[in-house]
């Protein structure tokens, strides 16, 4: 036995770990690219699932101490592939290929988008996630990060989709870009690409550079997590690309993204006093992006769109919560703790809650083929069971408690409150931050209960609703055991909170002196309330199970008149108070459509993202207005162009010798 | 301390009963008995369950949910003493909980496809965005004000500690937010009416109107509770002095003499607003309910700024 051990220790068994996790996937890539049939697809899928299971092992192995670190023997122009997992890493891979493994799972059994090419692309796209989670040089990282930006954006083809498609590619690199020219940057300060080796750089960065450099990485990541004025991409590429694309994006490429985003501010350049106003510019954008997340998300006829503003909402409240953390941490470590630990709990959590809700989404629209919000309604009567997992899904997001999206919204408000600063400033913008987080919650919850309650209750507003086909048999699996997580990870936050605790503590350097759980109130209350809330409920179900007769079914009661199906509650009646209010933000909204008749005229509600219409568009137009310009100059003339490029050389030569 | 919360779920059907016979006299009627409300929920437990055909399992789940919400709400308000039952006793958590009632009765509002339901749904969710980061601040304001960090139990005892300069600028601010957040949760006039069902302009009704028997009983006997939960924490939290801090026979017994005249001046209060104020035009309700937003911020910048 101790022989084992010890050979075992000896960086073998890193070695059989990095082999458990790329060799499956790899062949999966090979036997993907080379042949067609379902059946092989399914083998593709199940080696990207062995991957998984192999990924979701890190934390384990981390945990009994072995090394996983280990370098590619290959050469490269710039630095070497090395991988090396640390504790935040490993925990986040783990979590990370847990779900993405149940999403392969759901791309199986629903076989809706599979395909050999499809399941080789998600095999790239887990190595791409995962090597970008492990890796020790900025090469590895730059490098997978772009992968996944490739991947997703070949696994969101699905028909006629190229706008949605290419907006995100373009915005996704330029995003990329920032990071590109924020790590070599940094690599060229610190003077080597070893992620391991860049520990609090900020000094030798000097201030303002690594001020700016904070805010390059938070922008290019936020790029994907659909920070304003990012977020363009999102709406209209979740409504379009394939569930399982969306679902990947939403939960592990942005756990990807919370994770480095994280250990390059904390861990690679640090947080100095001088950060601030940094920090401040971050919240307000943040708390901007989740207000306009959670207001957009309130009009929106497509379920999946609802979801997409929901990703964007979640997301920006995680970045808030990092760049409280940045602001906490010098004047009280033990609550920037707290604060970092809501964040990447919130992180998980919205992984969790996030692909349930849109593996639903995806069954109801595979069930019953329909997409608008408008025409859907009461799909619990014909499809209980999909509604049950919803209403778990619905309950987590709205962070109603006992579940785990209520348990991190509670260590959130928390840590914004239980904050003692010492500069009056800062103080006040706390009240702000609460504000804002209570708005945005409330206006979420409306929306889930809008999203949960025009799809499964009410009476079916069109045939496709009336009689759903059957669900495929085995995609209530994945859906399950999410909901499960959901409630367990409500239940026993605890256990997740001191999983996380350990790795931030060493990605921040926070001491791990007073634990997190010193400021923070009530440490067993998410079991505590959980366990009540269940025992009340019992308690009342038992004490009242007796009925003298049975319930009497009739018809809604309608003024005497038999109710059709539209002589109810409309989905985009629903949330017209809250846009009556907020009106300014939603601009105009009702279009008066003039059909060929003269007394025939409708009225409809549009919302259009005014950051497409004021922002995008304009800067398209310059664009292409400049480049018709510049192309004047392309005359055809090769002795023009050997101009050119004499000029450009002298130019360059001169450019080099002066400065 | 459980004896408490049994009090306060005891009492609610008292308070609503009190609240009409206050009414009634205003208007210049006898009215019903102060204990009207307890013969209602006892026929209505007794009476048959109606449910839609369009409503789905859900719809008998929520009354329970709703009940069980008060019930975890009343464990963990200071009634008489300022000490709770609840080991769960966080402010975060109750308007967390306060939510979860919301979010229940919305949902119950859409089942069934009426369109009441629906309009009583679709302007809950409007009010709710305002009503509960007004509350969820106004609180706040409390714990921070008294450092007493997020724990209900110690806010009364800190207040009442500190005597008359407790009663700062930020604890009129949230108080009075805390006042209109009251008025407005419990969807009183001049925000809604409670004894109508068929006005155009109904919130909370609407949303009960597929309701029967058992069910009803327990949506109507939560909402009582609510109310009366609402004026308890506000005689508890935001006014305490009187309550008792220490076990003490004598001061138990001033404390149900203070707290049962307090929460008649509300009563009394609720039913003066009741019968000389029109209900509000449902657009309006947003200024009302932002006005106590900002009340609520201003407090709790009041704090950090004076």
């Amino acid at each position: 036995m101790d022989i084992l051990n010890v050979q075992l220790q000896d960086g073998a068994l890193a070695a059989v770990f990095f082999v458990a996790v790329f060799v499956p996937a790899l062949a999966g890539i090979l036997l993907g690219m080379f042949f067609r049939s379902n059946r092989v697809a399914n083998v593709v899928a199940s080696l990207c699932i062995v991957s998984c299971i192999s990924g979701a092992s890190t934390y384990f192995l981390w945990n009994a101490g072995i090394d996983l670190s280990y370098t590619l023997p290959l050469p490269s122009a710039a630095g070497q592939y090395m991988l090396s997992i640390d504790q935040l890493s490993a925990t986040m891979i783990s979590f990370s290929s847990v779900i993405f493994m149940l999403i392969v799972v759901h791309v199986v059994k629903s076989t809706s988008d599979s395909g050999c090419k499809y399941s080789a692309l998600l095999n790239t796209l887990f190595l791409a996630c995962f090597s970008c989670m492990a890796a020790d040089t900025a090469l590895v990282l730059l490098l997978s990060w772009e992968m996944v930006t490739l991947v997703t954006f070949l696994l969101s083809k699905n028909g006629d989709n190229e706008k949605a498609r290419w907006l995100f590619f373009v915005i996704a690199h330029i995003g990329g870009m920032m990071l590109i020219c924020a790590f070599v940057y940094i690599s060229s300060v610190a003077g080597t690409q070893i992620l391991s080796q860049w520990r609090d750089l900020g000094p030798s960065l000097g201030d303002m550079t690594s001020t700016a450099l904070v805010l390059m990485i938070v922008l290019g990541f936020g790029s994907k997590l659909g920070l304003i004025p990012f977020h363009a991409w999102m709406p209209n590429l979740y409504a379009s690309a394939p569930i399982h694309t969306t679902a990947l994006l939403s939960t592990v490429c942005s756990n990807v993204a919370i994770l480095v985003l994280m250990e390059s501010i904390f861990t690679y350049i640090g947080v100095s006093p001088s950060m601030s106003w940094a920090a401040f510019a971050i919240i307000a954008l943040a708390a901007a992006t989740a207000l306009w997340g959670a207001m957009e998300s309130l009009v929106q006829k497509e379920p999946k769109k609802i979801l997409a503003y929901s990703s964007m909402e979640n997301m920006a409240l995680v970045v808030l919560c990092m760049a409280l953390g940045a602001v906490y941490i010098g004047e009280s470590p033990v609550m920037a703790k707290l604060v970092l630990i809501a964040a990447m709990l919130h992180t998980m959590n919205h992984a969790v809650f996030k692909s349930l809700m849109l593996m639903t989404i995806d069954t109801v629209e595979d069930c019953t083929g329909e997409k608008n919000i408008g025409n859907m309604g009461g799909l619990s009567k014909t499809l209980p069971v999909l509604s049950v997992v919803a209403i778990v899904g619905v309950l987590s997001m709205a962070a109603i408690p006992p579940t785990n999206g209520f348990v991190s919204e509670w260590l959130m408000i928390q840590s914004i409150m239980g904050a003692d600063l010492e500069s009056k400033a800062m103080s006040l913008l706390m009240p702000l931050a609460l504000a804002a987080v209570g708005i945005c919650g409330m206006m979420m919850a409306a929306s889930y209960a809008r999203l949960y309650g025009f799809v499964f209750l009410g009476r079916p507003r069109s045939e496709g609703m009336k009689k759903p086909r059957p669900m495929k048999k085995g995609t209530v699996f994945p859906m399950a055991v999410l909901a499960l997580l959901c409630l367990a990870m409500g239940f026993f936050a605890t256990v997740f909170m001191d999983v996380l605790t350990s790795g931030i503590e060493s990605a921040t350097g926070i001491p791990s002196g007073p634990g997190y759980r010193s400021v923070m109130s009530g440490e067993l209350l998410p079991l505590l309330l959980g366990v009540t809330v269940t025992a009340v409920l019992v308690l009342l179900l038992w004490a009242f199970r007796k009925e003298k007769r049975k319930a009497r079914k009739t018809r809604t009661w309608g003024c005497g008149e038999k109710l059709d199906s539209n002589m109810q509650y409309s989905s985009i009646g629903f949330s017209q108070p809250l846009v009556k209010v907020f009106h300014p933000f939603y601009g105009d909204t009702s279009v008066v459509k003039e059909s060929g008749d003269k007394d025939n005229k409708t009225l409809v509600m549009e919302f259009s993202e005014p950051f497409v219409k004021y922002l995008y568009r304009p800067v398209a137009a310059i664009v292409s207005v400049l480049s018709e310009r510049i192309g004047r100059i392309q005359t055809g003339n090769i002795q023009t162009y050997f101009g050119y490029m004499l000029a450009t050389l002298v130019v360059a030569l001169l450019a080099v010798r002066l400065l | 301390m459980l004896m408490q919360a049994a009090a306060l779920i005891l009492v609610s059907p008292l308070v609503a009963g009190i609240i009409r016979k206050f009414k009634a006299l205003m208007q210049n009627r006898v009215g019903a008995s102060v204990f009207q409300p307890y013969r209602d929920l006892l026929k209505l437990f007794r009476k048959e369950t109606v449910v839609s055909e369009n409503a789905s399992f859900l719809f008998r789940a929520i009354p329970l949910v709703c009940m069980t919400s008060m019930v975890l709400l009343a464990a963990m308000t200071p009634f008489v003493y300022s000490g709770v039952a609840a080991p769960y006793a966080d402010v975060i958590a109750m308007v967390y909980i306060f939510t979860m009632f919301r979010f229940a009765m919305v949902l119950g509002g859409l089942e069934g496809g009426s369109a009441f339901g629906g309009m009583g749904s679709s302007r809950e969710a409007m009010m709710s965005v305002l009503i509960e980061p007004a509350l969820l601040i106004s609180i706040m304001t409390l714990s921070a004000m008294t450092g007493a960090g997020f724990d209900i139990t110690d806010i009364s005892s800190s207040i009442i500690g500190e005597g008359a300069a407790a009663i700062s600028p930020a604890l009129l601010l949230a108080g009075t937010s805390f006042l209109i957040t009251m008025v407005a949760e419990n969807t009183r006039v001049p925000f809604d009416n409670p004894d109508t069902h068929l006005e155009l302009t109904m919130v909370h009704e609407g949303m009960l109107l597929e309701y029967s028997g058992k069910g009803l009983a327990f949506m109507e006997m939560a909402s009582m509770l609510r109310l009366t939960i609402f004026m308890a924490l506000f005689g508890t939290l935001f006014f305490p002095w009187g309550t008792a801090v220490t076990l003490a026979p004598l001061e138990l017994a001033t404390s149900v003499v203070t707290i049962a005249i307090k929460m008649l001046v509300i009563a009394f209060g609720i039913a003066l607003l009741e019968s000389t104020i029109a209900k509000m035009r449902v657009f309006r309700m947003p200024n009302m309910l932002t006005a106590s937003f900002a009340l609520s911020l201003m407090a709790m910048i009041s704090l950090y700024v004076l």
